[in-house]
């Protein structure tokens, strides 16, 4: 194709954007965002296509053979200038065509640190603003539009994130970001044509929607409406750094924001392969506040009649040494962190087994079954040449995760898993039946199983003779596959479910069908199962492996950073100990001194000790019993690598100083080394760790390239079922993210908030339920539906976070079940205490009559709320008003309100009959006075609502507001005699016919008369409380008919008509 | 008496015209009084869709005598029973008046309504009852499907539709078969079929009156289209404001189904095709195909750019056909009669007919069929009657809020693609809006902007902001705070939201403003310059006031006026004070004498 007369190859696919990228030609746009599906809003990218009479969007024009494409002309420029014009015409812009622009920048060095931003000077995203580079690039000076500000609220009540919508242009971004990449959907668009924004599902703060607080939507806003709280302001960095995060075992790339050598902020890294411009909650915003702790161990200290005294590090480190010497080198063992850098590791390694001479290296109890997944790898597979990568997750068919919740442990592989999912992956989960998965990785499953410990390995142990039986073993060599089929034949093991054995079929034939069939395990790790179990069921994965030909991968996800990388250095082709063996030897007095690089917080152990070193970052409970304390640094203040746990090894860059007189581990070690023994032959003199890797490389046969591949054993593995896999575990949560054992949430006041916040709610949640209920939906409860009078029902329901925050004229709106109508109905009492929310409705139709028929104990299939604008109440003087039917129910809690701030109120409770009085005497008690009125004079005044109104007229002196609620036609009434009585200002909440409740689908659209003009407003959004004056009720009145043959119909047919095509309907009559 | 009574059909419309005009009342008292004066045997009554002539409705048609009772109330039920039906003699005073002639019509046919039709898509709308396959059956429906199924292989149709030259009646007028050759052609399976009922134009009921009246059409339309581009699966989207036409619709798919005509093996051809029905929530802009995919798909109806097109990514990115309903209902004539009998009707650049919804200020609106190529003033004068009230023809805005305004001296402008197109405006699905001189031209257009600034999806600039823009300068001419610089700002973001738009809302957006200006720019100058409204429309450069000579002093304006504004004893000529008065015009629509009078600036 030819782009702007040059010559330029593409891949087929590829849209013009994407091409002119590549050739570095640039076009300017605004909603296009890497990683996103074209978009196509902005506008700012059409190009002329030689052949198309409109001009196109490069976003989203897919390139074609032969095409010829002109970027850039004196049209298309004085075009996007028009465009920009328009977006800016909503969006501050006077800093931006200031004629003082250049001299304010290079004088207003510091940000005016406002909250609402109204130009650049104040703006946290001034630096990476890509409407200041358009609007340089098309040399914009003037706007011909009075700016429109917005004036939307700012929105600060959420962790992390701070939202400015008066900044939004609506490039739809960060929905798209949210939607597309991340999978989770917290954000969307709401409401259309100019009052079109961007919001939650109604309006919740994100911390009440399901939002991840990954960073994603903050990253991709080309504006400063999103900002992430804790640095809005800290723009003016000294340094920037690309590094590797080494919270998890992904090594997602970052770059790493700096003041005068203090780490201020993290922002993902675009091009970084692994994560590709996306983090996750703890690394995108937790990472600087952590590495920042106020508590960090800043000085090398010593304990002296039971306290530390800081010192220097000579004076310590002969210290250590001194108490190193003390005892026999297998009376030492040292606690290596899964944090340590590879370099770090690789100086441990040669500092205790050579120069102290013990074996005794063991890992935190946490990633004790590294050795077993090694081991695996090592005897029945090839290690170094059994690559795996996070790429294979996106390109896989199948993917099985086993005891893995990848949304806590690795976030941002759920993109990974979320693209696997858009291309027709199949994602299935087999995980301990105490286990709960989080939500978000739920979402993404075909289907769960939760499962007992002995039927996980049995479901494998099934699933390897399913394949072992079908596959044609001439074509393979294995080594020991008579043993195996032995072993088979005499295991005796049937797969015990119905599912289970669906899934097999179901494999089987993907394996068969698919040449090229991707399959990929991801394996999380669960604390504290025994050795056997995990021995037993990696080993069945890695026949899964070879009986397969190599069609599967195994991911392990670890729980920590470096634990590929410290195993490797550590332990390949050396002694392996795990940390029950160091612990049994410690408790039989074997062990006496220990070197700890990451906390244990065993007291037990610790005081069965004669000598503890702590190497550390943070205080812990083990603080106490150190006799030595070597601060050290984290990830962010030192060099090195890190190797992931796709076995890449990547480069950590050091982006802090250390804090205090903190050195980074490898230097702690080599001065150890240097004073344990003098003019020694081992080289410990590395001024930088780039020396230590070179070394590392030339000496860890791990890293030597070798032919081993040759040697290659492909045997299966063959379990050992008789072992007693009892033993107890521990869950991973976002609580157990740790670094150097020191949880992030310690440090982090937000995060800890975030997850106390929700963990609270999902109690509440489950609290009321007979326990083990899955959490995934709140549940709403009828607590009771009984009809209190003719056609007019109470309904209580268990609905804690809607009584939480209802008030006065707020409505719900409920679905009875998955297929129902919804129907809106008004509050009439809620309690806190209880969670209780109670609505009175009228049987006047189908989905009504549904509800009617429900139970108590039921669970109605959804009740969303409170909606509805919040109505203004004070102190009026005199209030009047007016219920019917339901409206007595729904006109309650307003009295309440009103009595609350003490007004005078009178209430018209109107009926056909006194039958259909309900709620009388919690009126009587309430309110000043209470006004009957029926239409056959049964009770109170004889006549309808306006009779009613001018009695109180005339008794009253002066009435000064009024509220009524019930049929249209009654709120009419009442509203006209208002009038008429001297305009006094009365209110109605309208029953209109609502479908989703979000202001879209414009069924509850009300017209009212405002200065002679016909404004139309929507109920659901921004009402049900209206100027009953203002309202045209005809219009209404008409409007609410509309449906009524198709509700007769439905009613005839007993099925619903929202939902259900009539015609598919008939057939099942 | 009784053995002399002729056999007669009295077919009843049943529209939503009628209908709310009581028509069912109607509906179900001759039915009754039939049965009561044992009249069974001989009398046949037909619930039908649309007749068309919305304006005098409700409306009887019997035949054979072809009369045409309008205008009908409870109380002419008997009437027409006994004279018409026992006595065979016609009631007068029942039939349609000539407008200009004074005289009543008798004979059907003689009405000039109906006169210059061309009922082709409509030619069973109001002939046969909507809700009974049979009577379909009977006029040879689903005959033209057998054919294809039985003679036609998939090209063929194309073929077919292609030599007939038939374009797609939604609006852009693209040719029909040459859509289906691309689909047809595109890889992927499964394809889709999607039949495009959201009619969203203000004034526009064409297709809700086809889907009304004759839904098994359509249903056979989409039929052949699905042979035609290979597909198993259609979507009848149609919005759910249109209860009855859904009502309707489903019954028909369920007959077909019943019949045998839908599911599987249709006639034994192996042929397989099920119609979905979903219902659109009625956001306007879900007209447009790649929003409403997105609302089939239950997503938020936003529109995507285009290509790729639906043809080759549409329904879950799959080869999607979306049709016009009456495209769709085109689709069975010209199997029927041949695509060179289709040709044969109209221009032989746009062959075939157009549906019309006839509305504004004209005496006879309603539903008008005409083949393409008829002049406007035809349609105006000849079929529509002209104007009521003696007043002057302004000019017809055609295609709804995006189409444009085109003034009298174009009367003799042939209605077709090219044409309209030529002027500014564009044919639409069928909207047709007639204006007199009561109509502020400036005003229109920011009604038509306000709409369209209220319907967009909010997706692009030009479209989301640029309206609101435009919304803004006109409002500031309706308010007289304008100058002639906005005049030209105004223009040239027309131009930049017409050329730089998303989709079809936002590019035709800017229609109205644009043929305004164009052809009534000395309307929007005398609001600029002279702030003067011509057309005494504009709220804010109006006054009010009485006239003492015919002002007999009731006092009713006065009681009436929200502002107080109005002085004046009982029985004495009143006057209303301009400072107070807030021109909201109730004085002047409640005067029972005529006697109060708007004015504005003189333009010098």
């Amino acid at each position: 194709m030819i782009i702007d007369n040059k010559e330029i190859e593409f891949s087929e696919g590829a849209t013009i954007l994407e091409v002119a990228k590549k050739a570095e030609i640039y076009i300017p746009t605004l909603c296009y965002f890497e990683g996103l599906e074209g978009y196509g809003a902005c506008r700012l990218c059409l190009c002329k296509v030689e052949g198309s009479k409109k001009l196109l969007p490069a976003c989203t024009t897919p390139a074609n053979e032969g095409m010829v494409v002109t970027t850039k002309n004196d049209e298309i420029q004085q075009l996007r200038r028009e465009l920009i014009k328009l977006i800016l015409s909503e969006h501050p812009y006077s800093c931006l065509i200031c004629e003082n622009k250049e001299k304010c920048e290079t004088l207003r060095t510091s940000l005016d640190k406002a909250g609402r931003i109204f130009g650049c000077f104040s703006c946290p995203n001034k630096e990476d603003c890509e409407i200041r580079k358009i609007i340089d690039y098309l040399e914009i000076e003037k706007v011909d539009y009075q700016l429109s500000y917005k004036n939307y609220p700012l929105q600060r009540e959420d962790p992390f994130i701070e939202k400015d919508y008066n900044l939004c242009i609506l490039c739809g971004r960060c929905v798209r970001v949210c939607n597309e990449l991340r999978g989770i959907g917290a954000i969307n668009f709401s409401d259309r044509g100019h009052d079109t924004k961007v919001s939650t599902a109604f309006e919740l703060p994100y911390i009440d929607t399901n939002c991840q607080f990954c960073g994603a939507c903050v990253d991709a806003c080309p504006t400063g409406a999103l900002s992430s709280k804790k640095t809005k302001w800290n723009i003016h960095y000294t340094d920037v750094k690309n590094s590797t995060c080494g919270f998890c075992s992904i090594g997602c790339g970052f770059k790493y924001f700096s003041v005068n050598g203090n780490l201020s902020d993290s922002i993902p890294d675009n091009e970084s392969p692994i994560n590709k411009g996306q983090g996750c909650l703890i690394g995108r915003f937790c990472t600087s506040e952590f590495n920042n702790g106020k508590s960090r161990l800043k000085f090398p200290s010593f304990k002296s009649n039971y306290k530390h005294i800081p010192s220097g590090w000579d004076d310590i480190v002969s210290k250590t040494v001194k108490k190193l010497k003390i005892f026999r080198p297998e009376e030492i063992a040292i606690l290596a962190s899964p944090n340590l850098t590879n370099e770090s590791a690789f100086i441990l390694n040669k500092f205790a087994r050579q120069i102290i001479g013990t074996n005794k290296l063991f890992l935190p109890i946490k990633e004790n079954k590294v050795n077993i997944f090694y081991n695996l790898l090592n005897d029945y597979l090839d290690t170094k040449n059994y690559k795996r990568s996070f790429e294979d997750i996106e390109n896989s068919d199948y993917i099985i995760l086993i005891n893995a919740d990848p949304q806590i442990t690795h976030p941002t592989l759920l993109i990974n898993l979320n693209k696997a999912k858009k291309r027709g992956a199949k994602i299935i989960s087999l995980n301990l039946s105490k286990y709960n998965l989080s939500l978000e990785t739920q979402k993404l499953l075909d289907f769960k199983l939760n499962l007992k410990r002995q039927d996980i390995i049995e479901a494998f142990v099934a699933l390897n003779m399913n394949i072992f039986n079908n596959i044609n073993l001439q074509e393979k060599s294995l080594e020991n596959a008579e043993g195996f089929e032995t072993w088979i034949n005499n295991s005796n093991i049937q797969s015990k479910s119905d599912e289970l054995e669906n899934l097999y079929k179901e494999l089987m034939n993907l394996l068969k069908q698919k040449e090229n069939f991707n399959g990929l395990i991801l394996f999380g790790f669960i604390n504290h199962l025994s050795d056997a179990y995990i021995q037993n069921l990696l080993g069945l994965l890695v026949n899964l492996i070879i009986l397969t030909n190599n069609k599967f991968h195994l991911i392990p996800l670890w729980n920590s950073g470096n634990i590929e990388g410290v195993y490797q250095n550590l332990f390949y082709n050396n002694q392996y100990k795990s940390a029950y063996e160091i612990f049994n030897e410690i408790e039989n007095g074997k062990i006496k001194l220990l070197y700890l690089t990451e906390r244990i917080e065993n007291t037990g152990l610790l005081e069965k000790l004669d000598t503890i070193i702590l190497q550390d970052i943070f205080p812990s409970k083990d603080l106490k019993y150190a006799d030595i304390i070597l601060p050290t640094c984290t990830f962010l203040e030192d060099s090195g690598t890190y190797t992931n746990s796709e076995s890449k090894m990547l480069m950590i860059n050091k982006n802090a100083k250390s804090k205090g007189d903190s050195m980074p581990d490898w230097k702690i070690f080599c001065e150890l080394a240097h004073t344990y023994r003098d003019n020694n032959s081992l080289k410990f003199d590395y001024s930088n760790p780039d020396e230590i890797r070179h070394e590392m490389l030339r000496d860890n046969s791990y890293y030597k390239t070798s032919d081993k591949k040759s040697e290659c054993k492909y045997k299966l593995f063959i379990p050992n079922l008789d072992e007693n896999f009892k033993s107890s575990f521990e869950i991973y949560t976002q609580k157990s993210f740790n670094f150097r054992g020191e949880p992030i949430y310690n440090q982090v006041a937000d995060l800890k908030n975030l997850i106390e916040y929700r963990t609270e709610k999902l109690k509440q949640i489950k609290k009321g339920d007979n326990g083990n209920e899955d959490v995934s939906k709140p549940q709403f409860k009828i607590l009771y539906n009984e009809e209190i009078v003719p056609n007019i029902y109470k309904l209580i329901i268990k609905a804690p976070f809607i009584a939480a925050k209802a008030k006065p004229c707020n409505f719900i709106i409920i679905m009875k079940n998955e297929k129902s109508e919804r129907i809106p109905l008004t509050l009439s009492d809620w309690n806190q205490e209880q969670g209780t929310i109670t609505v009175y409705y009228q049987e006047k139709g189908l989905s009504t009559l549904e509800l009617a028929k429900a139970n108590e104990g039921e669970e109605l299939f959804s009740v969303v709320g409170p909606l509805g604008k919040d109505v203004e109440f004070s102190n009026f003087g005199t209030v009047l008003l007016g219920g019917g039917c339901y409206g007595i129910g729904s006109i309650y809690p307003i009295a309440r309100k009103l009595k609350e701030l003490r007004n005078r109120v009178i209430v018209i409770l109107e009926s056909k009959n006194k039958l259909l009085f309900y709620l009388e005497k919690k009126f009587e008690t309430l309110v000043d006075k209470v006004v009957y009125c029926t239409s056959d004079g049964s009770k109170g005044i004889k006549g309808k609502i306006e009779t009613a109104i001018s009695h109180v007229i005339e008794a009253e002196e002066t009435i000064d507001r009024c509220y009524f609620i019930g049929c249209n036609y009654m709120m009419m009434e009442a509203s006209e005699k208002t009038q008429s009585e001297g305009n006094i200002p009365t209110f109605v909440n309208l029953s209109t016919i609502m479908i989703d409740g979000t202001g879209m689908c414009g069924g509850c659209r009300v017209t009212l008369l405002k200065e002679g003009a016909e404004i139309t407003k929507f109920a659901c959004v921004d009402g049900p409380t209206f100027n009953g004056h203002n309202i045209k009720w005809d219009l209404l009145i008409k409007r609410n008919a509309r449906f009524d043959v198709v509700e007769e119909q439905s009613y005839q047919t007993q099925s619903c008509k929202a939902l259900e095509n009539l015609h598919l309907e008939d057939e099942n009559e | 008496m009784s053995n002399s009574i002729k056999k007669r059909t009295l077919l009843i419309c049943r529209g939503s015209g009628c209908n709310s005009l009581n028509a069912r009342n109607i509906h179900e008292l001759i039915e009754e009084s039939i049965k009561d004066n044992k009249l069974e045997d001989t009398i046949e009554i037909k619930k039908t869709g649309c007749h068309g002539f919305c304006q005098v409705g409700p409306t009887l048609i019997i035949q054979p005598d072809n009369i045409l009772y309008v205008h009908l109330k409870i109380d002419d039920i008997n009437t027409i029973i006994e004279k018409h039906l026992k006595k065979d003699e016609i009631v007068e005073e029942l039939l349609y008046k000539d407008p200009t002639t004074g005289n009543y019509i008798k004979n059907l046919d003689d009405i000039q309504f109906y006169q210059r039709q061309y009922p082709l898509i409509t030619k069973n709308c109001g002939k046969i009852n909507p809700e009974d396959i049979k009577e379909f059956l009977s006029i040879g429906g689903y005959a033209s499907i057998k054919r294809v199924l039985e003679k036609f292989n998939p090209l063929d149709v194309i073929e077919e539709i292609k030599k007939s030259g038939l374009r797609g009646r939604g609006g852009a007028g693209f040719p029909t078969g040459q859509k289906w050759l691309f689909c047809q052609q595109a890889s992927g399976q499964p394809k889709y079929l999607i039949c495009n009922g959201d009619e969203g134009d203000p004034g526009a009921f064409m297709d809700r009156a086809i889907l009304e009246s004759d839904p098994h059409s359509v249903i056979e339309g989409m039929m052949i289209a699905a042979y035609a581009i290979e597909t198993k699966k259609g979507y009848a989207y149609i919005r759910a404001e249109y209860p009855l036409a859904i009502k309707r619709f489903s019954l028909a798919l369920k007959q077909a189904e019943d019949a045998g005509f839908l599911g599987k093996n249709i006639f034994g051809s192996g042929f397989d095709f099920e119609i979905e029905l979903k219902k659109g929530a009625g956001a306007f802009v879900c007209g447009e195909e790649t929003a409403l995919m997105q609302s089939i798909m239950g997503k938020r109806g936003m529109p995507r750019p285009k290509p790729p097109f639906p043809a080759i990514s549409g329904l879950w990115g799959k080869p999607t056909n979306i049709n016009n309903v009456k495209t769709l209902a085109s689709v069975p004539r010209i199997i029927e009669k041949g695509a060179e009998w289709f040709k044969s009707i109209g221009t032989e650049e746009a062959p075939g007919t157009i549906v019309f919804a006839l509305t504004g200020k004209i005496n006879n609106s309603g539903l008008v069929e005409l083949p393409l190529g008829t002049t406007i003033g035809e349609l105006v004068f000849d079929i529509g009657g002209g104007i009521p009230n003696g007043k002057k023809f302004k000019a017809v805005q055609t295609g709804g809020p995006s189409g444009g305004c085109i003034p009298e001296k174009f009367l003799d402008t042939p209605l077709d693609y090219k044409h309209l197109t030529s002027l500014g405006s564009i044919m639409g699905s069928g909207g047709f809006i007639v204006l007199d001189e009561d109509t502020c031209m400036v005003e229109l257009a920011r009604y038509f902007i306000s709409f369209t600034q209220n319907e967009s999806c909010g997706k692009c600039v030009p479209c989301r902001v640029g309206t609101k823009r435009m919304f803004d300068i006109l409002t500031k001419i309706t308010e007289g705070r304008a100058k002639m610089k906005d005049l030209n700002r105004l223009e040239k973001l027309a131009r930049i939201v017409k050329e730089t738009s998303l989709c079809g809302l936002g590019q035709t957006a800017p229609n109205p403003v644009l043929t305004t200006i164009k052809y009534f720019r000395e309307e929007y100058e005398a609001h600029i310059k002279y702030k003067s409204c011509p057309a005494l429309v504009c709220e804010k450069l109006i006054e009010y006031h009485i006239d003492a000579d015919a002002c007999i002093g009731c006092g009713i304006c006065k009681k009436n006026c929200t502002a107080n504004a109005i002085n004046g004893e009982k029985n004495e000529p009143h006057q209303i004070i301009s400072d107070f008065c807030i021109n909201c015009g109730v004085c002047y629509s409640s005067c029972p004498q005529n006697a109060i009078y708007k004015t504005t600036n003189q333009i010098k």
